[in-house]
């Protein structure tokens, strides 16, 4: 687990201006999506989920953040990426669908939890092989039209595959209009990064000449940093993350090093303690009463 | 005059590039000679990738999601091993698992001789027969080049074209021969065999032994007509010949099928189950004309 995130941009000093309203926004998601995968947990546990299912609990906040930051773009993430389908406007009910193996799920049932999409949302699926949606982000950055972009999320494990390095240097050569976003967890199934790699990836970006940058899942230091980059591309935000659960599964790996999401809400709860409440409670509701309607048709 | 295939190919890309904004991509496709003169020489709707292999057709595959269909070269079949997997793993799957298309086309050419051995000797469409969802073909004349290109353009799926350069120099049609009604055998030839297989029903026919000849376009999924059909039937047996090696490939799978279809026996003949050299006694490519007649005779006389 990451010991020194204190290290990677996270200062007092970002907070002194910001828009409260942007980081209930995220909250907002961030808890919605949380509820959508403790449900996911729960009917997992149940045996009412047979698929394989890879749990984004702990990470919300990369995704919620990068959807508020951008203006609707081509995504494409891999397994672990109900957040990323949720805060970017995928079909909610097709997802669940999806995970409990129906006919009108995302992909008719053929996917399960990783290979989800919504190409109506300009979601791309993923094959379910680690990183090698990276190319394909590039391929689909070279047909896009002018001012449209496209954000591609991957994990510190695909971060090593050589298709994923080369697609790296093909981005920055040809100057594609893409987001890197490494959600870096710090474990590939359940080996750190420090026993697999002795290099790191905004040093391996910034070579390939994409701009890049190393920080936590604090939502202020990622929406700064979209900010700065968005005329910029290609760039790499390599974002340290504390996953909650196991690779694969419900269970659990110890407590993480960090909450973001109790960090978030407590920070909230300060000034709107009753508007974060609301927002866990109308969201919890709303996502239970949507799995309970979907279950019955099974 | 008539077209060569390699004109014919330049053509049709530049036709895709210039009216369809299609594109056409590939390692060092702008390089001396534009890939056997298969590449229009100009800049304009061309993608030169970096050496990146795997990466590369991804790269291509990504493309094909959003509109272009992809004209996507490999210069060697040896570099199919490389670049499968996101043609196998994400093209094929795509209309299936995403519902949505990837059509791309992939021009995967073989070449043998010449010293190649153990690197680029070969044609691999084989392994790909294995995978769903994938159209295989290996043209070999200028029309029939056209014909796959308007069926790509019809369809919403992968192509792997399997290619061979001996093709590339030729303007001339191979038509499917049937000179006998009772024909000692048929010849089923794919790929850069069939310009042998023209050769040995000629020579066979000087000594008195009887060969239809049919061509075989398609490798999946494979099309035969009554007419070829028929002439397998009132054969003794068939073979089928190919440039890929014939442990479990191209030739043994489409014998199987077609003994299933007409109940006779098809033999196969493809290259040998060795790994080639790159001296000129150590090399194992398609089957040559001596091979396949020594072949044929083998079998004459165990079917006698």
């Amino acid at each position: 687990m990451i010991k020194n995130y204190s290290k990677l941009g996270l200062t007092k000093k970002l907070y002194e201006n910001v828009d409260q309203k942007f980081l209930l926004k995220i909250f907002d998601i961030m808890s919605y999506c949380r509820e959508f995968e403790n449900n996911v947990k729960y009917y997992k546990d149940k045996g009412l989920i047979s698929n394989l299912v890879y749990l984004s609990i702990g990470q919300e906040s990369i995704a919620a953040t990068v959807s508020c930051a951008t203006k609707n773009p081509w995504v494409l993430f891999q397994h672990r990426g109900h957040s990323n389908y949720i805060a970017f406007g995928g079909n909610q009910k097709k997802l669940i669908d999806e995970l409990i193996g129906l006919e009108t799920g995302s992909n008719r049932g053929y996917g399960g939890s990783p290979p989800i999409q919504d190409f109506n949302k300009k979601i791309i699926g993923h094959s379910g092989l680690i990183g090698d949606h990276v190319p394909i982000a590039c391929g689909v950055a070279l047909k896009i039209k002018k001012n449209d972009s496209v954000v591609c999320f991957f994990g510190d494990g695909a971060a090593e595959e050589d298709y994923v390095l080369s697609a790296l240097g093909f981005a920055g050569s040809k100057k594609l209009q893409i987001l890197f976003i490494c959600e870096d967890n710090d474990l590939s199934v359940l080996t750190p990064t420090a026993d697999r790699r002795n290099w790191n990836l905004k040093d391996v970006a910034k070579s390939f000449n994409i701009q890049s940058c190393d920080i936590t899942d604090d939502p202020i230091l990622i929406s700064n940093k979209i900010n700065l980059y968005k005329n910029q591309l290609p760039a790499l935000i390599n974002i340290r993350t504390c996953r909650d659960v196991w690779h694969e599964g419900t269970g659990s790996d110890g407590k993480p090093a960090w909450s973001r999401y109790n960090i978030l809400k407590k920070y909230l709860s300060k000034d709107f303690l009753q508007k974060v409440n609301n927002i866990e409670k109308t969201n919890k509701l709303t996502m239970d009463k949507l799995w309970k309607k979907r279950l019955q048709k099974l | 005059m008539e077209k060569t295939v390699a004109e014919t190919i330049k053509q049709i890309t530049k036709n895709h590039i210039d009216k369809n904004k299609g594109i056409v991509i590939g390692q060092c496709l702008t390089a001396v000679g534009w890939v056997q003169n298969t590449i229009p020489p100009r800049k304009k709707g061309t993608i030169e990738l970096p050496m990146t292999d795997i990466a590369g057709s991804g790269i291509a595959v990504g493309a094909s999601l959003i509109g272009g269909r992809p004209i996507f070269v490999l210069r060697f079949q040896s570099l199919l091993w490389l670049n499968a997997s996101p043609i196998v793993n994400y093209a094929a799957k795509a209309k299936t698992l995403f519902g949505y298309p990837a059509p791309i086309f992939v021009r995967a050419i073989a070449s043998e001789g010449g010293g190649q051995g153990p690197i680029h000797t070969g044609s691999f469409h084989s392994m790909f027969m294995s995978v769903p969802n994938i159209f295989i073909c290996s043209p070999m004349t200028p029309k029939e080049y056209k014909k796959i290109w308007v069926e790509f353009m019809k369809k919403n799926d992968p192509f792997l074209v399997s290619e061979h350069r001996r093709s590339y120099k030729s303007s001339k049609e191979l038509d499917d021969i049937y000179l006998y009604k009772k024909p000692d055998l048929t010849l089923f030839g794919i790929s850069s065999t069939r310009f042998d297989c023209v050769e040995v029903v000629k020579i066979l026919k000087k000594k008195g032994i009887k060969v239809n000849l049919v061509n075989v376009l398609w490798l999946k999924p494979t099309k035969f007509s009554k007419k070829q059909l028929n002439s397998l039937r009132n054969s003794k047996f068939g073979l089928v010949v190919d440039s890929s090696y014939e442990i479990c490939g191209a030739t043994r799978s489409i014998a199987y099928d077609l003994s299933n279809l007409t109940e006779k026996k098809v033999y196969a003949l493809g290259a040998e189950d060795r790994i080639p050299g790159a001296a000129e006694r150590l090399e194992n490519a398609s089957p040559t004309i001596k091979m396949i007649i020594s072949k044929i005779r083998k079998l004459l006389k165990k079917t006698n």
